[in-house]
């Protein structure tokens, strides 16, 4: 509005900027597609969540400018607030003015930018291969090649395996400090040969995380046809292992290499100074603060269009893994093979065959920003996630360092991410995609991050870490309830839980729970829920076989779901009996 | 006076006259041959790269069993020399004192010689590119292409095969869901780009080639097909997607008014230079239309917009109020969007995710 336009000259504009106010925070979060930024600001000594704005992410056509998306996402902040944070050139004031406009500080999150296609170059396949190969595993990256003493391949194939696959990053590893140097030397020399053969703006650059005694050698060889970044040696010693320098190195890399292809990030990372970090690393750091304030185990799950994060974080430690490439919108190309389709067929239902899914999942490769429309495209969209997640757990049971099995520990708390869970209209039918996909175990709480807050709260952890506990405290996230997955089912028994709950009215509702279905109690929405779990004889509930178990739980927008078809899941004969699991299971949770 | 509210939404243009930029690129770099300011017709050449070169490596010091600082001694060669197939690259006498000669496995340049190996490069003919649609180069982008700038209709699209052509506008049938079928012997197509509903039957994509059609504009095309006019020799683009809707009613009518009209089909291309599909229809224009504004771009009130759904029709409406602040869809997703009227008087509030900015 006209009248909210300061018209002061500018010098006084800037002899305003003087003056602190409470510290606030602009935060905002640039996904695949879509923009979200977040105010925060000390309210009565208090930091709260004051306002959110979103948009769809503009980095792509017709805009190709990343700020355009969060400028509107701005705007309806200051919509909502009456605050003015841009200057007359369309600058953001920073920091806050005495009159109220502008903000102390920005910062950015992103997740969106293209996986970066890294070629590994090591020795040993099972010692420094498999060291660097562990550090691509949180980055926004994959694996193109791998090159190593076990290669079959001669030189001129290697040499065109690099033309061929035009990587962006080659990290360079191998042999311990001070060791034998000959082989790396020859493989730097094969590494120049292909690297030499492409445009120079085609060039990789290298990271050298190898035996320290050849950084320079290595910089002599490699630095006249492209940059060399030295990181310290992943393997200084055969049975030592030091990712650390490296896996800090590559992140910042990787987050510049998207910074620098995307326009208009570049002019938001100088709003925001040092402070950029991608999205899932934020989202993971969070999860670690709950890990540590809950001394238990969380499992963080990020479901994205083009990316899926998973993390299993402990007080004592952190393992996670991106999968770019694979999702709900751009990433579901990855999703057409046979056994991701059954899995999506059996949510969809009879009303379309094996061709019109096909057709509906290329169609979101082209247009990742549609949301569904009736009910029918939501079940297909909660059929691709679980589909993804089947997918990234696979994949990723190294990286969350899973026993052979590939089951989960017994969790306490699952962090939830991403528009399509999030923000389903049903989330029981969200928490059926996840717990048939994910398969977790033990008696634990779900929390979505439905105003996608987390991602801030993880960038603003280490500037201001009592802004997060604040924030945390004050409510924003959406607590969906808890999940009990008895343990120890087998198909024969009938009754295998009896649960008793205390009801808000005082009265108490029993319940027996038959193997083989998921129910959904219904106790208060809000305050605690006594309940008592007897188990059969042969079943866990987390105090041992048969042994009862006394519970107060918080309750939750859906409420306490018990999942009694076992683990693993029963597996469906045929495509029709898996949609037929996935209807009844539906049905049982409230759908 | 309130500001006009206004939303990114997601654009598929749809616009009778405007002025259209489009980047033509080389796949990797070459030599650009037109300069700033050349008028060009669809045809011309405007860059020109030499195919992508093939390398031979050849491993010279173990095959001579010497260490590769040793080599230079025994090369009969030096880079960048011109090597014919066969001709002498390295001699070493033999412990009988006979001087054994390794010849060259293939014809071409010599590009390196590094740690012991010899690196020969092969090229091929050259790659030409056409400008693909007749404008005025208004900038040239260093050894990649030239940005050509034309004025007339333009409608982005959806899907493409990823092949660029040209040709005259033809219509196989007045109905905007109407399907082309295979029986196309004996009709006049040869330099026409044909524009139909959809298409069932890959036959048809043979026929267009062997008639010598140019190509081929649907509303849509199913998943399967569209692998296989991916392989087919005219570009094939489909407007509203994947799938089994008809020619969205603006954009049919645009075409039909345009019917023998020369238009550029030009696919998407990502990367740095990322645009969308195309489908350019130049017009000879005395009058150039203004430079879009930012607000192109957005979605306002007024607006012509087509919803984004899986279903198999094609709607349109106009916008007639816009929710900067979120509220909930008839299924209960909420985020920012609009109202929407049809033509037949309905109203719906649609999510800004679902909303394609036409017009």
């Amino acid at each position: 509005m006209i009248a909210d336009v300061d018209v002061r000259p500018i010098e006084e504009l800037n002899e305003a900027a003087e003056v602190q106010t409470n510290q606030s925070y602009l935060v905002a979060e640039c996904g695949h597609c879509n923009t979200s930024v977040i105010l925060f600001e000390k309210v009565s000594g208090q930091y709260r969540m004051i306002a959110r704005g979103s948009s769809l992410t503009t980095a792509g056509s017709p805009w190709f400018d990343a700020t355009l998306g969060v400028k509107q996402a701005i705007k309806q902040i200051s919509m909502a607030t009456g605050r003015m944070f841009f200057d007359h050139q369309g600058t953001l004031i920073r920091p806050a003015r005495s009159d109220g406009s502008g903000v102390d500080e920005f910062g950015l999150t992103m997740s969106l930018g293209d996986s970066q296609k890294v070629l590994i170059a090591g020795l040993l396949d099972e010692i420094s291969v498999a060291s660097a190969q562990k550090l691509i595993f949180p980055l926004n990256a994959h694996v193109v090649d791998t090159f190593s003493l076990s290669d079959m391949r001669n030189r001129p194939a290697q040499v065109m395996a690099i033309m061929e696959h035009r990587p962006d990053i080659i990290l360079l590893t191998g042999g311990t400090d001070g060791g034998a140097d000959r082989r790396l030397i020859q493989l730097v020399y094969t590494l120049t040969i292909g690297i030499e053969l492409l445009d120079r703006s085609e060039r990789p650059v290298v990271v050298f995380a190898g035996n320290a005694a050849l950084r320079s050698k290595v910089d002599d060889i490699l630095g006249e046809f492209t940059e060399v970044f030295r990181a310290e040696n992943i393997r200084p010693k055969y049975d030592e292992e030091n990712l650390d320098h490296a896996t800090n190195l590559m992140t910042e890399l990787v987050l510049v290499q998207n910074i620098n292809a995307i326009s208009g990030l570049s002019l938001l990372r100088e709003w925001s100074g040092p402070d950029v970090r991608r999205s899932d690393h934020a989202f993971v750091g969070i999860g670690e603060y709950f890990a540590a304030r809950t001394r238990g185990q969380v499992f963080c799950l990020d479901v994205g269009s083009s990316h899926v994060t998973l993390a299993l974080a402990s007080p004592e430690e952190t393992n996670f893994m991106v999968r770019p490439e694979l999702g709900v919108g751009h990433g579901s190309a990855e999703l057409l093979k046979k056994e991701d389709l059954a899995v999506i067929k059996g949510w969809a239902g009879d009303e379309l065959d094996f061709d019109d899914i096909r057709t509906r999942i290329s169609n979101k490769v082209y247009q990742p920003n549609v949301i569904p429309f009736d009910n029918l495209d939501q079940n297909i969209d909660l059929g691709i996630v679980q589909a993804a997640i089947q997918r990234a757990m696979t994949e990723g049971a190294d990286a969350l360092k899973l026993p052979p099995s590939g089951r989960l520990p017994d969790l306490d708390l699952l962090l939830i991410r991403g528009r399509v869970l999030t923000s389903a209209p049903d989330i029981g039918k969200a928490l059926l995609a996840i717990l048939n996909s994910l398969q977790p175990t033990g008696i634990f709480r779900v929390i979505a991050d439905v105003e996608s807050i987390m991602p801030a709260l993880g960038l603003l952890a280490a500037t201001d870490p009592r802004l997060v506990i604040e924030i945390i405290d004050s409510g924003v996230l959406d607590n969906w309830g808890w999940v009990i997955v008895p343990e120890g089912i087998s198909r024969n028994e009938k009754t295998v839980l009896k649960v008793s709950l205390k009801l808000g009215s005082g009265e108490t509702k029993e319940l027996e729970i038959q193997s083989g279905n998921l129910e959904l109690l219904s106790p208060r929405k809000d305050g605690v829920t006594e309940i008592s779990l007897n188990p059969a004889s042969n079943i866990d509930v987390g105090n041992g076989k048969g042994k009862s178990r006394k519970l107060r739980l918080a309750g939750g927008r859906l409420g306490i779901v018990v999942d009694a078809r076992g683990r693993p899941l029963p597996e469906a004969k045929n495509d029709e009996e898996y949609q037929h699991m996935i209807q009844k299971s539906l049905k049982e949770i409230g759908v | 006076m309130t500001e006009a509210m206004a939303l990114y939404s997601n654009v598929s243009q749809v616009s009778m006259l405007k002025t259209v930029r489009r980047n033509r690129l080389l796949a990797h770099p070459g030599e650009v041959i037109m300069p700033v300011g050349q008028q060009v017709t669809a045809a011309n050449i405007v860059a020109r790269a030499p195919a992508i070169s093939n390398f031979q490596i050849v491993e010279a010091s173990e095959l001579i069993e010497v260490q590769p600082d040793d080599l230079l001694e025994y090369l009969l060669v030096r880079e960048g020399d011109l090597i014919s197939k066969g001709a002498p690259l390295m001699q070493k006498k033999t412990i009988f004192g006979q001087n054994k000669v390794f010849r060259s496995p293939s014809e071409g340049y010599l590009h390196q010689i590094r740690d012991g190996c010899l690196v020969i490069e092969t090229v091929g003919e050259s790659i030409e590119l056409r400008a693909m649609m007749p404008g005025r180069i208004v900038s040239v982008i260093p050894d990649q292409g030239v940005v050509i700038e034309a004025h007339g209709s333009v409608i982005q699209t959806r899907w493409d095969s990823g092949k660029d052509g040209f040709g005259k506008l033809m219509f196989n049938s007045p109905e905007p869901d109407a399907v082309l079928e295979p029986n196309l012997a004996g009709k006049m197509i040869h330099g026409m780009v044909l524009v139909a509903g959809s298409v069932k039957n890959p036959q048809v994509f043979e026929q267009l080639h062997e008639l010598g059609a140019r190509g081929l504009i649907v509303g849509s095309i199913s998943y399967q097909l569209s692998e296989i006019a991916g392989q087919a020799d005219i570009p094939v683009v489909a407007t509203e997607g994947l799938g089994n809707k008809p020619l969205s009613q603006p954009i049919f009518d645009l075409l039909q008014q345009s019917q023998g009209r020369q238009a550029s089909l030009l696919s998407a291309n990502t990367g740095q230079y990322a645009q969308s599909g195309e489908i350019v229809i130049p017009l000879p224009t005395t009058s150039y239309p203004p430079k879009p504004g930012p607000e192109e771009n957005q979605l306002t009130v007024g607006s012509t917009v087509r919803i984004l759904h899986s279903g198999s029709n094609s709607l349109v409406g106009k916008v007639n109020r816009i929710y900067e602040q979120p509220k909930g869809s008839p299924i209960g997703i909420i985020s920012s969007g609009a109202d929407v009227e049809f033509e037949d008087g309905q109203i719906m509030f649609v999510n800004i995710h679902n909303l394609d900015k036409l017009f």
